[in-house]
């Protein structure tokens, strides 16, 4: 019997060819009965080799190879070669023995992972090595190892020594003289030192295969991934590929056979094997303990949070029998929260809430955590679970033995680091870190990392990668293949066809470790024993060497911080309003049946607001015609692809517009789905449906929805779904109904969406739509300087609040800050606010370089633009000219106009010396002529992105009313069927993939956002201009239904009428 | 002194004409020129009805197809350059001092000659008359140019970019003449054309009015130049084009008789390459190479091309004779030669002083004609320096040119501690082996059966996956015969399935 005590996975970051998970499956296909993965300075690939062994009924042992500093330098290349491989350090193949060994091997990583100053492999010095060897079994490697480094050093005798200090390091019993055959004769001549260095010390040889890919096919790929690692092509790389493609996991007998002259060497493995008792399920991860500031315990300390919650939430609501539910609901929820020992949790993300309320930093928590009234009472969420009908069961069961997953919302930018850094602060730089998130090579990366290798040309790889299909719809035409025939390429070439080969074989093999948007491990004690930090690139950070999903499976805990543009632009109005409104402003308070609100979604007039504003959200809007929150809630949750795909979201529309009958499958059902009309659409409901039609418990609905949300647990879908039809027909649900029941729960749990987490959106989505509504001015400019967000440009949303009656005005040197700010307007009436563009707009000025500008003329105003570039130095040349180009320095004197400005701007501008530089020009006057409306236009939209005057389509109306093109505030006019011309500029194009190859257009003009449908066979026909056009012209047939107004394209043409730069927002 | 007359041709889409001018049939249609390796090319030139049509340079061929009725065509240098010696010999006719101003290799939009025309009235006629008589002329050779005569050369020349047809320009009216011309014709740089273009300035005329001190204190020297240019006031001192080195460095002749025989012809050769080394040392330079093309007798008419290439720049006539000759010895033309053409390569020459106490190197040239007879000798691919490949594939290497390593002392006495020595046959003996166990046991050279003692192996690589040209191999080293004394290696090679002897150990 043979075990692999040596193999790199893909998580060697281009030092291996297969993932964790596939050399776990080859060891239990071989029938190996353990393995162990050693990959490069990390234990980045042990979750996913640790749960697929727990699954294959193997052993998975864990190890790593450590860089050493000390212990010179890893063989490489001959020198005559032609490569510059920069030296790296030897490695030490350490493996786990026990829970201190792992414990140690983790700790020793993050020390020299953490020594580093910016992300980096690092490396460690023989006394971290001193200082972590217990627990550690050390190997002597193979070509990468200590001995081969120092037999290539200084033969026999300074091998032996070598290993004599791997001895005094680790221990006699603890280091094994390694041996590796590849069939290759450099490696036996060290293999033959090897045998005599392990008998003249008397340690045990041990036989290893050393590891890099499943199977020998896979060598093709490591040669690939090698020549990568070298920036090199595989044409040039030579000697630094594999000499053949034995480092493939063995059969024992082969193994047997390979070293017959050597038998120790392979029964000490499985001797090894034995010894190496640790297994990953026992991480000792703790979460952290929350310190009672009473001396009380935990519990009792949440309890009398979550009843001052209580008290504050609900006794404003006056509403005595809420309130009683609410305590009720209240008191199961911590009863559960106790027996499961998680009072500490809850007061740990409390206690970031509270950071966040003392900081004015604006927090909500989303997703499932919305269910607990515990997390709305102790201020976590905004949604009252009790008030809404929330399943608490979605949140949280006793059986599940799992943490709960809260979610908090934060202002995206500065204030989101805050609250990281806080996090970092309170438990230390080892006891807290972001999760990572694993770079995987995809569909362009791979087609263009493995195109370099293959020698392909930059440029023939830049039309490659573009050519590989950007829409997020694959069409069947949308291969590699196919679009390397559209190029002209000869798939039958062999360089080609294993280009392409490649290009498949590599999806998915990890590139680097990146950073997760927010998720972040927090552990009691030192989270560096549990799992190795490193330095993320983002300076102050550190991760974890395991993603998000990683972290599930082994039971970490997290608490995600994400960051939401929306919340800056809520937190940005709680300032603006009150400052220039002198209106109080609560979120927490908003009337929630503002008439004006709902009239504004019922229109559909939605665009900037909070996830109700895309194409199809506003084509769903006046069919759904909401009137309620809860109206909200749904409009949020069903334009998602789950109910598209699940053909959910007609048969609701119908009903919702009394085309259809509600119906229930079965009566019992109609307390569930009675406000979603007879149609289930979130996950809350599947749960409920299964608890009261088949008495299962909430935990057992809570698995059946995760069985049924993952393709991959068949087996256990099955046996819940023979539980499921056990209930019912206890119940007497009759097997139609049953059938009914089944396949409406199937058809929706892949896609459901949690009613929690749409309630928490559509609380957002309600929020910006009243800003929106009530106070334009002030959610315009939080717009502005948040971006960039949401579905639409600035320039659309610019146009959108002056449609609706704002005044905008361009930036000026003398009034703009670097935000957009807001002005009041001096006319008679009401006071009325103008938004002022802020120096950020100006496309290429750098922020420190605004703000000083603003600085200077706080001091003062500035008299002439000589004055400006005087005092502010920091002003480019460049900087000048695009400034004057958008017409910021038009206040700048009397009488100038852009052109004006220019001419003064490349005097001031000019090179000269300290002497000359004060000295004004003797003639001032410029030559130039006015910029005519055109220029100005392609002027504001090079140098800012928005024009704040007309629309570009509004010059010329009067020509393109004569050519038929009708403006969009027209189309509700017009009868269905009609054949209708419209024109605009492209603002969004979307492809989605729950579209079938459609392709919807939005077009803007000087009235407001026309919508357009193009069919694929119309795509295929129009596919440049409909791709790349800036503005166009459809013709087709309006449809007309139901306020839900779009043109069917027949014919997409370009329209010619300015060179505008105007950016879409394309979805791909 | 009488006035200067400056002749300016240009000829629009150059590269697109000089391709209609051979297929008529493309006169009427939009054709554009492609350049690039397939299947990446881009368009590199296009004419009128194609840039109606929306292309431009720098599309690629898929962009182009996209168009209907369109005629792509793939770039043919010879083509353009055939066009342009017509258009010079035509420039040729009327004045000796003709400059390229832009020529079609460089520049895709078109190409550009500017004439001195100055006091040739009488000769040839008035300004318009000589306009009209050379654009006549180009005419007939199938190419459309614009012509502008001018006493200011570059007034000529950017009125020829600029206009269509024939333009003259009295003296005294350029600025008023070229005021309408956009600023593209002053090809300008990308810094200034974003500058004006922010100005709002589109012609010359624009340009011309601005005032002079404050435009100079805007943009420098460059302003006051291009201010010039567009008020057709900068002064152009004319280069004339005249014949490089490279193409007085060719002698050609041809036979009364066919001659067979080498010696006749290397006493004409060697009369040739003499005047070639004449004019070569009057430029002070040496040859680096000697092409020679024999014309053969027999139709069709062909070419024995040979070219010598010393190592060093060689101005010896001696030497390159000799070279000549043991080349045309191993390659001798394989029918009478009726005609010879010889083109040489210039050089600097190689000048160098050898060191004191370093051994004397032969001289270069001597080694060079021994190189050649030991090539003569052995064959073309046998003689040379050994260069190791990177790669892993056994006994990689090739032959460069010789050239004996600078510290080749110093490797001959280097190099480690060999215990033994591998003698590689090259090529490999075919042996047949017999194997038990995957274990070699026998193996059959030249009819002997000999045990194998002791095996070792196998040493397996493989490679080049990606190419056409993979490789795998597995080799084993043994031990054979009754005294255990020979101790060589095997290989086994799976793509051919046949075993070969290697080499042997000594």
């Amino acid at each position: 019997m043979y075990v692999e005590l040596h193999a790199r996975s893909a998580f060697s970051f281009l030092e291996g060819a297969s993932l964790p998970e596939r050399l776990m499956a080859r060891c239990a296909e071989l029938q190996m009965p353990a393995m162990a993965l050693l990959d490069r300075n990390g234990l980045y690939g042990a979750p996913r080799f640790h749960i697929t062994a727990e699954k294959a009924g193997t052993r998975a042992h864990i190890g790593a190879e450590i860089a050493v500093t000390a212990a010179g330098q890893k063989v490489g290349p001959p020198e005559w070669v032609p490569h510059r491989v920069p030296s790296e350090p030897v490695r030490f193949p350490l493996l786990v023995e026990s829970a201190i060994g792992y414990q140690n091997l983790c700790r020793l990583i993050t020390r020299y992972k953490l020594r580093e100053e910016t992300k980096a492999e690092g490396a460690a010095t023989l006394t971290d090595i001193q200082e972590h060897a217990e627990g550690l079994i050390c190997l002597t490697g193979g070509e990468e190892g200590p001995l081969a480094s120092a037999l290539l050093r200084g033969g026999f005798d300074e091998g032996r020594s070598e290993v004599q200090r791997l001895v005094n390091l680790f221990g006699h019993r603890n280091v094994y003289v390694e041996l590796q055959r590849h069939c290759d004769r450099t490696e036996e001549h060290r293999n033959q030192a090897a045998v005599r260095i392990a008998s003249s010390l008397k340690l045990p040889l041990l036989a290893t295969n050393g590891v890099n890919y499943a199977t020998a096919y896979e060598r093709e790929v490591m040669d690939v991934l090698t020549s990568i690692r070298h920036h090199c092509p595989l044409d040039a790389a030579g000697q630094l590929l594999s000499r053949n493609a034995e480092r493939h996991l063995r059969l024992p007998h082969e193994m047997q056979q390979l070293f017959r002259d050597l038998p120790g060497a392979i029964s000490n493995t499985t001797e090894l094997s034995a010894r190496l008792i640790y297994k990953m399920s026992d991480l000792g991860y703790r979460f952290p303990n929350y310190s009672v500031p009473d001396g009380g315990t935990k519990q009792a300390f949440l309890e009398k949070r979550v009843e001052e919650g209580l008290r504050q939430r609900y006794l404003p609501k006056r509403d005595p029998q809420l309130y009683e539910k609410a305590q009720r609901q209240a008191r199961r929820e911590l009863a559960l929260i106790g027996q499961l020992e998680l009072a500490g949790y809850f007061l740990i993300v409390w206690d970031i809430v509270q950071f966040c309320g003392r900081e004015g930093i604006l927090v909500q928590g989303r997703g499932s955590a919305a269910n607990s009234v515990v997390c709305y009472a102790l201020g976590i969420t905004a949604i009252d679970p009790v008030g809404m009908e929330l399943l608490f069961e979605r949140f949280l069961t006793a059986e599940r033995g799992e943490w709960p997953d809260i979610d908090l919302d934060l202002p995206s930018g500065d204030r989101r680091e805050r609250v990281i850094q806080h996090v970092y602060q309170r438990y230390g730089e080892l006891g807290a870190a972001m999760t990572a998130n694993v770079i995987t090579y995809r569909g362009k990366s791979a087609a263009r990392e493995a195109g370099k290798s293959l020698g392909f040309d930059a440029e023939t790889l830049d039309r490659l990668t573009k050519l590989v299909g950007a829409w997020e719809w694959k069409g069947p035409t949308d291969t590699l293949d196919a679009s390397f025939r559209t190029a002209g390429f000869d798939t039958e070439h062999r360089r080609i066809a294993k280009y392409l080969e490649i290009c498949e074989r590599m999806q998915d093999i990890p590139r680097h470790l990146g950073q997760h948007s927010g998720g972040m491990v927090i552990c009691a004690g030192q989270l560096n024993a549990v799992v190795p930090l490193e330095r993320a690139s983002m300076p102050g950070r550190t991760v974890i060497q395991w993603d998000k999903e990683d972290c599930a499976d082994m039971r970490i805990i997290k608490v995600d911080l994400l960051g939401l543009g929306m919340m800056a632009v809520l937190e940005e109005c709680l300032d603006l309003v009150p400052r220039h409104y002198k209106e109080p402003l609560d979120l927490g308070q908003l009337p929630h049946n503002d008439a004006q609100v709902y009239r504004t979604l019922q229109n559909a007039d939605t665009v900037g607001m909070f996830q109700i504003e895309s194409r199809a959200q506003m084509s769903a809007l006046p069919r759904n015609r909401p009137v309620c929150f809860y109206d909200l809630v749904v409009q949020v949750a069903i334009i998602r692809p789950g109910p598209i795909v699940g053909k959910m979201m007609n048969p609701y529309m119908k009903r919702r517009q009394g085309k259809e009958a509600v119906s229930y499958a079965h009566p019992l059902l109609e307390p569930v789905l009675k406000r979603t009309l007879g149609v289930p659409l979130f996950q809350e409901q599947l749960i409920r449906m299964s608890m009261i039609v088949a008495n299962f418990s909430g935990d057992e609905a809570e698995q059946l929805r995760r069985a049924m949300g993952m393709r991959r647990s068949q087996a256990r879908m099955r046996e819940l779904e023979v539980k499921l039809r056990q209930g019912m027909t206890q119940n007497g649900i009759h097997s139609d109904a049953q059938e009914q029941i089944i396949q409406s729960i199937q058809s929706f749990a892949l896609y459901g969406f949690p009613e929690s987490h749409a309630a928490s959106f559509a609380l957002i989505a309600y929020a910006s739509a009243y800003l929106k509504c009530h106070y334009l001015a002030a959610f315009t400019a939080a717009m502005l300087n948040n971006q960039p967000m949401g579905f639409y440009s600035p320039s659309t949303l610019v146009k959108d609040a002056q449609l609706h009656g704002l005044r905008v005005k361009p930036i000026d040197v003398q009034r703009s800050d670097w935000l957009c700010t807001l002005e009041t307007e001096r006319d008679s009436g009401p006071t009325r606010f103008a938004l002022r563009l802020g120096l950020l707009y100006a496309r290429g000025l750098r922020r420190e370089v605004g703000e000083a500008l603003v600085q200077a003329r706080n001091n003062r105003a500035f008299e002439s633009i000589q004055d400006l570039t005087l005092r502010v130095p920091e002003l480019r040349k460049k900087d000048l000219t695009m400034l004057a180009k958008i017409g910021a320095l038009n206040w700048l004197g009397e009488n100038i106009h852009r052109r004006d400005a220019l001419w003064q701007v490349e005097y001031a501008g000019r090179p000269t010396g300290p002497l000359l530089s004060q000295m004004p020009e003797q003639d001032q006057a410029s030559p130039l002529a006015r910029m005519t409306v055109d220029e100005r236009l392609v002027a504001d939209f090079q140098g800012t992105g928005v024009t704040v005057g007309p629309h570009p389509m509004a010059y010329h109306r009067a020509a393109l009313s004569r050519m038929g093109i009708v403006c969009s505030s027209h189309l509700r006019n017009l009868e269905n069927g009609r054949e209708t011309r419209i024109a605009g500029c492209v603002i969004a194009r979307q492809r989605p993939g729950t579209a079938k190859g459609f392709v919807f257009l939005s077009l803007e003009d000087e009235t407001g956002i026309s919508n357009a449908i193009v069919t694929p066979a119309v795509y295929e026909q129009y596919r440049r201009v409909v791709t790349y056009g800036k503005f166009l012209l459809v013709e087709g047939k309006l449809q007309n239904q139901e306020n839900v107004i779009s043109v069917k394209a027949d014919v997409v043409r370009p329209l010619e009428i300015s060179e505008i730069d105007v950016r879409s927002h394309d979805f791909h | 002194m009488p006035a200067p007359l400056y002749l300016s041709l240009h000829a629009l889409d150059f590269a697109a004409q000089s391709l209609v001018r051979l297929r008529p049939e493309l006169r009427n249609r939009p054709v554009v020129i492609l350049d690039g390796d397939p299947p990446l090319e881009t368009i590199f030139a296009l004419n009128d009805r194609s840039r109606s049509l929306g292309l431009e340079a720098g599309m690629s061929r898929l962009q182009a197809e996209s168009f209907d009725g369109l005629a792509l065509c793939p770039r043919v240098r010879e083509q353009e350059e055939s066009a342009f010696t017509t258009i010079m010999k035509c420039g040729e006719k009327f004045s000796p001092r003709i400059e390229v101003l832009a020529s079609p290799e460089e520049s895709s939009s078109g190409a550009t000659l500017v004439l001195d025309v100055s006091a040739s009235e009488r000769l040839l006629g008035t300004p318009e008359q000589v306009a009209i008589l050379l654009r006549r002329n180009i005419d007939i050779a199938g190419v459309e140019v614009s012509i502008a005569t001018s006493s200011n050369a570059y007034a000529a020349i950017l009125a020829a970019r600029g206009f269509r047809g024939i333009t003259i320009i009295p003296p005294g009216q350029e600025s008023r003449t070229l005021a309408r011309l956009p600023l593209t014709v002053l090809e300008l740089e990308p810094e200034h054309q974003e500058t004006f273009t922010a100005w709002g300035i589109k012609t010359l005329g624009a340009l011309a009015v601005l005032p002079e001190n404050a435009l100079i204190a805007r943009i420098g020297q460059a302003g006051y130049r291009l201010q010039a240019l567009s008020r057709g006031e900068f002064q152009h001192l004319l280069v004339p084009v005249e014949p490089s080195v490279d193409a007085i460095l060719s002698e050609s002749t041809e036979l009364e008789h066919p001659v067979d025989l080498l010696e006749p012809l290397l006493f004409l050769l060697g009369r040739m390459l003499e005047q070639i080394i004449v004019r070569a040392a009057e430029h002070t330079l040496a040859i680096a190479y000697v092409e020679t093309r024999l014309i053969l007798e027999g139709a069709p008419r062909r070419e024995h091309r040979r070219v010598v290439r010393p190592a060093l720049p060689e101005a010896n006539h001696h030497t390159l004779l000799k070279l000549i000759q043991l080349d045309l010895e191993m390659h001798p033309p394989q029918a009478a030669v009726i005609g010879l053409y010889m083109l040489a390569q210039p050089a600097r020459p190689q000048t160098g002083q050898q060191e004191l106490f370093v051994p004397q190197t032969p001289e270069s040239g001597q080694l060079e004609i021994l190189l050649a007879r030991l090539r003569k000798l052995l064959g073309e691919d046998r003689l040379g320096s050994p260069e190791l490949i990177d790669s892993h594939r056994p006994d990689a290497f090739r032959l460069v040119p010789f050239a004996p390593h600078a510290d080749a002392a110093s490797l001959a006495t280097g190099g480690g501690i060999h215990t033994s020595a591998l003698r590689m046959f090259r090529p490999p003996q075919v042996v047949r082996v017999e194997m038990k166990s995957s274990r070699i046991i026998t193996l059959f050279l030249d009819g002997k059966k000999l045990p194998v003692h002791k095996a070792s192996g196998p040493w397996k690589t493989s490679g080049a996956w990606w190419t056409n040209s993979s490789w795998c191999r597995e080799e084993w080293d043994v031990t054979l015969g009754e005294h255990k004394s020979l101790c060589c290696r095997v290989a086994f090679d799976p793509g051919a399935s046949c075993w070969y002897l290697v080499g042997i150990y000594d």
